[in-house]
C-alpha cells in the first residue's frame, strides 16, 4: 500500500509539472469559449472604407427609397453611442436604364465591379413595386458582387427593400399596414416550472426555467468529464511508453508488483483528474456568481459528478495504460486506442438528442451502458426533472463493475506488455494474457 | 548457507527455451560471474531471481524466501538492469530517493549525499537525469540499485560502457559491498573482470549451465593445454608444429592450444631451432579462451546453416 502511494505521487508530481499539462488545462478553456471570444473581440473591427453600390432600377420608383434609407444610415445608424463608427458608409450610385441594351449595362458594371470602382450593383425586375398576384409571382431583385460571402449588404437592401414591396402590396390591395402588423405581433410562452406547496402551506409560484441552467449545466458537466479525461490520456500513455522504452520499467517491477504499479499510476491519474476538474468547477463558481448564478449546480449532482469522474478515469485509464504498455512509441499506441477513442466519443455523439429526450428508452438505454454511463448519466441528472433514483445507482454498480474488470484485465495485460520488446501485440493475444494470465 | 538457490528451472517464452534444466547455488557473501554470449539466458536467469518472471518449472528460493511465487522481489534485494532505467526529467537527489522509497527505505538523504560523493556525482544532484551522460547515469543507476543497503545484489553487465576511471570505482564500490557479507551476482562480457573479481563463475550457454565453479576448478578441467609465446622475429607457421590444434594470434604474442597428449618440450625444441623464443609459458586456458571453445563451433553451424 506504501509503495502505490509512492508511484501515484511520483506519477502526480511529474504530470502536474510538465509544461504540455500546463499548457493544455489553460488551452482548453481558450478553445472552447475561443469561438465566442474571437467574435466578440472582432466585432467593430470590420473594414471601414465606403461601399459604393451601384443601382439598376428598371421599377424607377425604387431608387429614392433606397436613397433614403441610406442617408440615414450613414447619419445614424453606423456610429456606437461614443459616436465611433463601427460600420463602413454606403454610398449609392443610380445607373439610368438603357431599355435595348441592359445585358450590357449589366456587363459594364460587372467590370467595374471587378477593376474595384463598385463594391456591389443590384437590378430590380420592372414589375417589383407591383401590387396584386402578378407582381408577387414573378418580381426579383438580383445582386451581383463578386465578394459572395460579405453578406451584410445583400441583407441591408433585401431587408429596405422588401419593406417598400410589402407596403405597396397592402397599398394596392387596401389594406391599413398598422393593422396587419398588430395582428402579426405573436404573444410568447413563458417558460416555467412547476408549482410547490410550502412548509407553511402556502403556495410558491413557479419560477422561470432559466436557460443557463437547463442547457449549459449539462453541457458544461458532460464537457468537463470528456476534457479531463482527453487532457490526462496523453500524459498517462506517455509516462506508461517512457517507463517501458527507457527500461525503467524493470527496476521497478523489481520493487513493486506490476499491479501495484497500474494501479498506483491510475491513482496518480485520479489525482490529476480531480485537480484539474476543481481548477475548472473554481473558475466556473467564480465566474457564475459573478453573473449571480452561483446556486445553479445543486451539491448532490457536484458529488455524484465526483463519483462518476473518478470512475471514468479508472475504467478508460487502466484500458489506456495496458494499451500503452504493449506498445514502443505513441503512434502504435494511437492506434491500438482508436476504439477506444470511439466509445468514448459515444456520449458527445448522442448529446443533443438525449438533452431535448433526456428519458427516452434510448437516453435511458445509453446511459446505462457501463462505459457511457458517467459522462451519460451526469448529463441527464442535470436536465430537469432529473432521472428517477435507481437509475444513477444501478449506474454506479455497472460502472465499478466494468471498472473492476478493466482494471483487473489491464493489470494481467500491463504485466506482460511493459517487458515485452518488439511488435505489439494484437487484441487476440492481449485477450489470451487476460484468460491466462 | 546460499543467498540463491535455483533448482531444475524451465523458462520458456512461445516455442522458445530461454532457461532449460538450470540448477545453481550461490553461497552467501560471495562474488558469482554470470557469462555466456548474448541471448543465452543470463537476464532471463536474473529477472527470475527478481520474481519479475517466474519459472515454467523448478524451484527457486531468494534469501531463502520462495521466489517462484508473488511478484516482486524482497526490498533486501538489489537490481541493476542491462539498460538505464531513470525518468529523465526528475532531478538526480529526486530519482534517488524515489527509488530508495520503493524499497522501503526512508531518511535515505545522508546516504545519497554520501554515495554522490563517493561517485563523483554530488555536482549533479539537482540536475535533470537527462543533462548526464551516458557513463553518469549508469553510477547513479548503480546508487539506485545500493541505497537500501540489499543483502543480494545483481547487477546485469554493471561496467558496460564505462570508461576505465569509473569501472574502477563502481568495481571498488562492488568489493566494498562484498566485504560488508553482501552476495554478488553479476553479469558480464568482459573475462578479464569475470576472472579477477568472482569466487565463482557460471557460464550458461543456449539456455544451459556449462560452467560453474571457482576459477581454478574450471581451468583445471581443461588442464595446461596452453601455450603462450613470443618470438623475436615472425613467420613461423605455428599450424605445422606437431601437437597444436589452434593459433590465437595477439599480434605481440601467439597462443597455442595443444592437442591432448602433445609434448610442449617438442614444440620448444621446434621453435628454438627455427627462430630466437622470447618467451615461453605452459598455462591453463583463459577464462576468455574457454568461453570461445564454447561457444564458437556453435556460432559456426549456425553460421553454415
Amino acid at each position: 500500500m506504501r509503495k502505490l502511494l509512492i508511484i501515484a505521487k511520483r506519477e502526480y508530481k511529474a504530470t502536474i509539472r510538465t509544461k504540455t499539462f500546463i499548457i493544455a488545462i489553460i488551452l482548453m478553456p481558450v478553445l472552447m469559449t475561443g469561438g465566442i471570444a474571437v467574435q466578440a473581440l472582432s466585432e467593430g473591427r470590420v473594414e471601414m472604407g465606403d461601399k459604393r453600390i451601384a443601382v439598376l432600377d428598371r421599377t424607377g420608383k425604387m431608387f429614392d427609397t433606397l436613397r433614403e434609407a441610406v442617408e440615414k444610415r450613414n447619419t445614424d445608424e453606423i456610429y456606437d453611442s461614443s459616436g465611433r463608427q463601427m460600420q463602413p458608409k454606403y454610398v449609392l450610385e443610380e445607373v439610368a436604364v438603357i431599355p435595348d441594351k441592359v445585358d450590357d449595362q449589366l456587363l459594364k458594371l460587372s467590370d467595374r465591379v471587378r477593376k474595384g470602382e463598385l463594391f456591389a450593383f443590384i437590378v430590380t425586375s420592372p414589375n417589383l413595386l407591383n401590387g396584386g398576384a402578378a407582381g408577387a409571382a414573378s418580381a426579383t431583385i438580383q445582386y451581383h458582387s463578386n465578394q459572395p460571402t460579405y453578406e451584410y449588404v445583400r441583407r441591408w437592401l433585401s431587408g429596405i427593400i422588401n419593406d417598400r414591396v410589402i407596403s405597396v402590396r397592402l397599398a394596392t390591395a387596401g389594406i391599413d399596414r398598422k393593422v396587419v402588423q398588430q395582428a402579426m405581433t405573436p404573444v410568447s410562452v413563458e417558460n416555467l416550472g412547476l408549482l410547490e406547496r410550502q412548509a407553511s402551506g402556502e403556495i410558491k409560484a413557479a419560477e422561470q426555467v432559466d436557460q443557463v441552467v437547463t442547457f449549459l449545466v449539462p453541457i458544461a458537466m458532460l464537457m468537463l468529464m470528456f476534457m479531463s479525461l482527453s487532457i490526462t490520456a496523453g500524459p498517462l500513455l506517455n509516462s506508461v511508453l517512457e517507463e517501458k522504452m527507457q527500461r525503467i520499467a524493470e527496476v521497478l517491477l523489481g520493487s513493486v508488483r506490476p499491479f501495484e504499479l497500474m494501479f498506483g499510476k491510475l491513482l496518480g491519474y485520479v489525482g490529476v483528474s480531480v485537480t484539474l476538474v476543481a481548477f475548472y468547477l473554481t473558475g466556473g463558481y467564480i465566474v457564475l456568481r459573478h453573473y449571480g448564478y452561483a446556486d445553479v449546480i445543486p451539491p448532490h449532482l457536484l458529488a455524484w459528478f465526483i463519483v462518476y469522474q473518478a470512475m471514468c478515469i479508472l475504467m478508460f485509464g487502466s484500458i489506456f495504460l495496458a494499451l500503452g504498455a504493449c506498445c514502443n512509441d505513441i503512434k502504435e499506441a494511437q492506434n491500438l486506442m482508436m476504439p477506444v477513442w470511439l466509445i468514448l466519443c459515444i456520449p458527445m455523439f448522442f448529446m443533443s438528442v438525449i438533452l431535448q429526450h433526456p428519458n427516452s428508452p434510448l437516453a435511458v438505454s445509453l446511459s446505462l451502458f457501463p462505459p457511457c454511463t458517467p459522462m451519460l448519466m451526469v448529463l441527464r441528472m442535470a436536465i430537469p426533472p432529473g432521472v428517477p433514483a435507481w437509475q444513477p445507482l444501478v449506474g454506479v454498480a455497472g460502472t465499478l463493475l466494468t471498472t473492476l474488470i478493466c482494471v483487473w484485465a489491464a493489470g494481467r495485460i500491463f504485466r506482460i506488455g511493459l517487458l515485452l520488446q518488439g511488435k505489439p501485440p494484437k487484441i487476440i493475444d492481449m485477450a489470451r494474457w487476460v484468460i491466462r494470465g | 548457507m546460499h543467498a540463491v538457490e535455483i533448482e531444475g528451472v524451465r523458462k520458456t517464452f512461445g516455442s522458445t527455451v530461454a532457461v532449460d534444466g538450470l540448477s545453481l547455488a550461490v553461497p552467501t557473501g560471495s562474488v558469482y560471474g554470470f557469462i555466456g554470449p548474448n541471448g543465452s539466458g543470463k537476464t532471463t536467469t536474473l529477472r527470475m531471481i527478481m520474481r519479475i518472471m517466474h519459472p515454467d518449472q523448478g524451484d527457486i528460493r531468494v534469501l531463502g524466501e520462495n521466489a517462484t511465487e508473488g511478484e516482486a522481489a524482497s526490498d533486501r534485494v538489489g537490481y541493476l538492469p542491462e539498460e538505464r532505467g531513470l525518468y529523465r526529467k526528475m532531478q538526480v537527489n529526486e530519482v534517488l530517493r524515489f527509488y530508495a522509497e520503493l524499497k522501503g527505505t526512508r531518511d535515505c538523504q545522508r546516504d545519497i549525499d554520501e554515495w554522490l560523493e563517493r561517485l563523483d556525482l554530488a555536482a549533479y544532484k539537482r540536475k535533470t537525469v537527462e543533462a548526464l551522460s551516458k557513463g553518469m547515469s549508469q553510477k547513479l543507476q548503480f546508487i539506485a540499485t545500493v541505497l537500501h543497503k540489499p543483502r543480494l545484489l545483481l547487477l546485469d553487465e554493471p561496467f558496460s560502457g564505462l570508461d576505465p576511471v569509473n569501472q574502477e570505482v563502481i568495481k571498488d564500490a562492488v568489493v566494498a559491498m562484498k566485504r560488508t557479507g553482501t552476495t554478488v551476482i553479476f553479469s558480464t562480457h568482459d573475462m578479464d573482470v569475470a576472472e579477477k573479481m568472482c569466487d565463482f563463475i557460471f557460464m550458461i550457454f543456449k539456455g544451459h549451465k556449462v560452467l560453474d565453479g571457482t576459477l581454478e576448478a574450471i581451468q583445471s578441467k581443461y588442464g595446461a593445454d596452453t601455450i603462450r609465446v613470443r618470438l623475436a622475429n615472425g613467420g613461423v607457421d605455428f599450424m605445422k608444429l606437431p601437437g597444436v590444434e589452434k593459433v590465437n594470434d595477439f599480434g605481440r604474442f601467439q597462443e597455442l592450444r595443444m592437442h591432448p597428449g602433445a609434448d610442449p618440450q617438442g614444440i620448444l625444441r621446434q621453435l628454438v631451432s627455427i627462430t630466437r623464443v622470447e618467451h615461453f609459458e605452459i598455462a591453463a586456458p583463459s577464462l576468455h579462451d574457454i568461453f570461445v571453445r564454447i561457444a564458437r563451433p556453435q556460432e559456426q553451424e549456425a553460421g553454415h546453416a
